[in-house]
């Protein structure tokens, strides 16, 4: 509980920090923002309008906590291009990014964790190698190579198989589930297989470091149990804070990672979003957004942080 | 329950770790396997409970009461091991499963091999830790709580708990100190006798094997280089391995 606590103390400052950090580096940029956001052609009493209604005329410290007041409050401001609060902006792209990184992950963790256990269990060692092979080689290809591969597969229209959708998303949104998924599982299996690749590995040197380092598979084995049975429950189970960890850290970077994705399969996603608003200047959504993907990250890793020691008893009793 | 070894090698990536190994712990015995670190003690220990992993090549005949063991396959070892076969391991901060309770850890084997209730299997255990020393309090508490001694008693109860009729015990007072060595050697003495199990008591350690067993082979570089009454080999040393451990004994015994 105390680790909680401390580890949420230690959230607050560093969400304090991004936040001081975000909004000096869209002011220290070259330029005045009301300039860069008007545009070259802009004139200067249009500049000087823009200035007045951003607020960009006050002292800094009177913006930041300005703007710190709407952001606790759930207003992170109004994108200058589209007229929309950029929470509901950004609500409107999560709800594409976040089933399909959801998706990926669910994908991933079946490949990843099965053939991570094949690798280690497998009895030829030709089997052996040949999942180690698919590991390297399926964490080596480029999302974008592979996207392509799958739509030359199953996409519908231009692949052999032709059953699944390769661009866009639903303007309804969820309001179709059934059509929403159906665009979501080309990019979704793309991602799947590239982070597969990486829990695959990871597993598989998990199970190795909890078989060689100590002797609990062997104790394990010596009550009753398989190498197999022990490895897949006695195994996973130590092997799960380490997994947790990197399956975490993994989620979180995927938010702006799968932007490769999103941009091969037209979805309107956060990634692609993000750079579409830095592209048209839109500083103040770009802010918004930035605060958002940093106190994303940041509860991830304390969600991980505390699910760690959670997990691994050894953790708190070292303390 | 018997056990006899013969002309067991064990190769790993072209190199011979046991090479040619006799020998026989007679039903209700208790038998030392002694030899300096890297001898190839645990490997003859983990050869004959199945316990080799992948890579290494094991031959010769390992019979367990009549029946051969090299070579079975593992689901078929893992219905011996826990139930006819009880292992004790080196150090128990390695071996036990770190995220069990004390209970959790000693029942694996009833779970493994008998179909007992939730409550008979918790008498069992309750009923083995007392024999360990460990009070009930200590029941629920997580291994990684204990002391070393406590978790080796741990360890011991887990071995024991389904009174098997060979009880392997691989140093299992090596990360000890020396008050707590000749507890534990003590409790597992009595434990195998009052249990009338065999035992093979594996140790680099003269002093200690003198308390735990009767009869004694001495490892050299993976093969025996001797063998006898324990407390002939340690009165008088005829093989100058022996001599060597005998001697190492008696200058760590006198400091």
């Amino acid at each position: 509980m105390k680790f909680t606590l401390q580890r949420l103390g230690l959230l607050v400052v560093a969400l304090a920090v991004v936040s001081v950090l975000i909004f000096a580096a869209i002011r220290v940029l070259p330029g005045d923002v009301a300039a860069v956001m008007a545009g070259m052609n802009a004139s200067p009493a249009r500049i000087a309008a823009l200035r007045a209604e951003l607020g960009l005329d006050e002292p800094l410290v009177v913006q930041y906590l300005s703007w710190l007041k709407g952001v606790v409050t759930g207003d992170f401001g109004t994108s200058m291009l589209t007229g929309q609060p950029i929470a509901a902006i950004v609500a409107g792209r999560a709800a594409v990014t976040f089933p399909l990184i959801l998706l990926g992950l669910a994908i991933a963790l079946v490949l990843g964790i099965s053939l991570g256990c094949a690798a280690v269990l497998a009895r030829r060692c030709w089997v052996r190698s040949l999942l180690q092979a698919i590991a390297v080689v399926g964490g080596a290809v480029p999302a974008l190579w592979a996207g392509l591969l799958l739509i030359l597969l199953l996409g519908s229209g231009t692949g052999v198989l032709s059953v699944l959708p390769t661009q866009g998303f639903p303007q309804d949104g969820w309001a179709s589930p059934g059509r929403a998924l159906t665009c979501l599982v080309l990019p979704a299996l793309t991602v799947g297989i590239i982070v597969g690749a990486s829990i695959m590995r990871y597993t598989r040197s998990a199970l190795l470091d909890v078989e060689t380092n100590g002797d609990v598979i062997a104790l394990a084995m010596a009550c009753g149990m398989t190498r197999r049975r022990a490895m897949v429950t006695v195994g996973l189970r130590l092997a799960t804070p380490q997994l947790v960890s990197v399956v975490g850290l993994t989620f979180a970077e995927m938010i702006t990672g799968v932007m490769v994705v999103e941009n091969l399969f037209a979805l309107p996603g956060i990634g692609t979003g993000l750079v579409t608003d830095i592209g048209q200047r839109d500083l103040i959504a770009v802010q918004g957004e930035l605060l958002m993907l940093a106190a994303f990250f940041l509860v991830v890793g304390f969600a991980v942080d505390v699910a760690h020691r959670t997990l691994d008893p050894r953790l708190e009793r070292a303390a | 329950m018997s056990v006899t070894i013969e002309n067991l090698t064990v190769d790993y990536g072209g190199r011979r770790i046991v090479d040619d190994v006799t020998m026989t712990v007679g039903d209700g015995e208790r038998v030392g396997l002694i030899g300096s670190s890297g001898s190839g003690k645990s490997m003859i220990s983990r050869a004959v409970m199945g316990l080799l992993p992948d890579g290494f090549d094991v031959g010769g005949r390992i019979d367990v009461n009549g029946t051969q063991v090299v070579g079975l396959p593992d689901d078929v070892m893992a219905l011996l091991r826990g139930a006819g076969i009880g292992m004790i391991f080196q150090n128990p901060q390695a071996a036990l499963n770190p995220v069990q309770t004390v209970a959790g850890q000693v029942e694996l084997p009833l779970k493994l091999h008998y179909d007992l209730t939730k409550k008979e299997r918790r008498a069992r255990v309750l009923e083995m830790l007392a024999k360990v020393g460990l009070p009930e309090q200590f029941a629920d508490r997580p291994v990684t709580a204990l002391s070393g001694g406590q978790q080796q008693r741990v360890a011991i109860a887990t071995a024991l708990v389904t009174s098997p009729r060979f009880i392997i015990a691989d140093e299992p007072t090596t990360a000890l100190d020396s008050t707590t060595q000749k507890q534990i050697v003590d409790l597992l003495v009595s434990l195998v006798d009052g249990l009338g199990a065999s035992m093979l008591f594996i140790t680099h350690d003269f002093s200690v094997l003198a308390h735990a067993t009767t009869r004694s082979y001495v490892l050299d570089d993976g093969r025996i280089v001797d063998e006898g009454a324990t407390a002939d080999l340690l009165a008088a040393p005829s093989v100058a391995r022996t001599r060597t451990l005998v001697t190492a004994a008696k200058t760590l015994s006198l400091r």
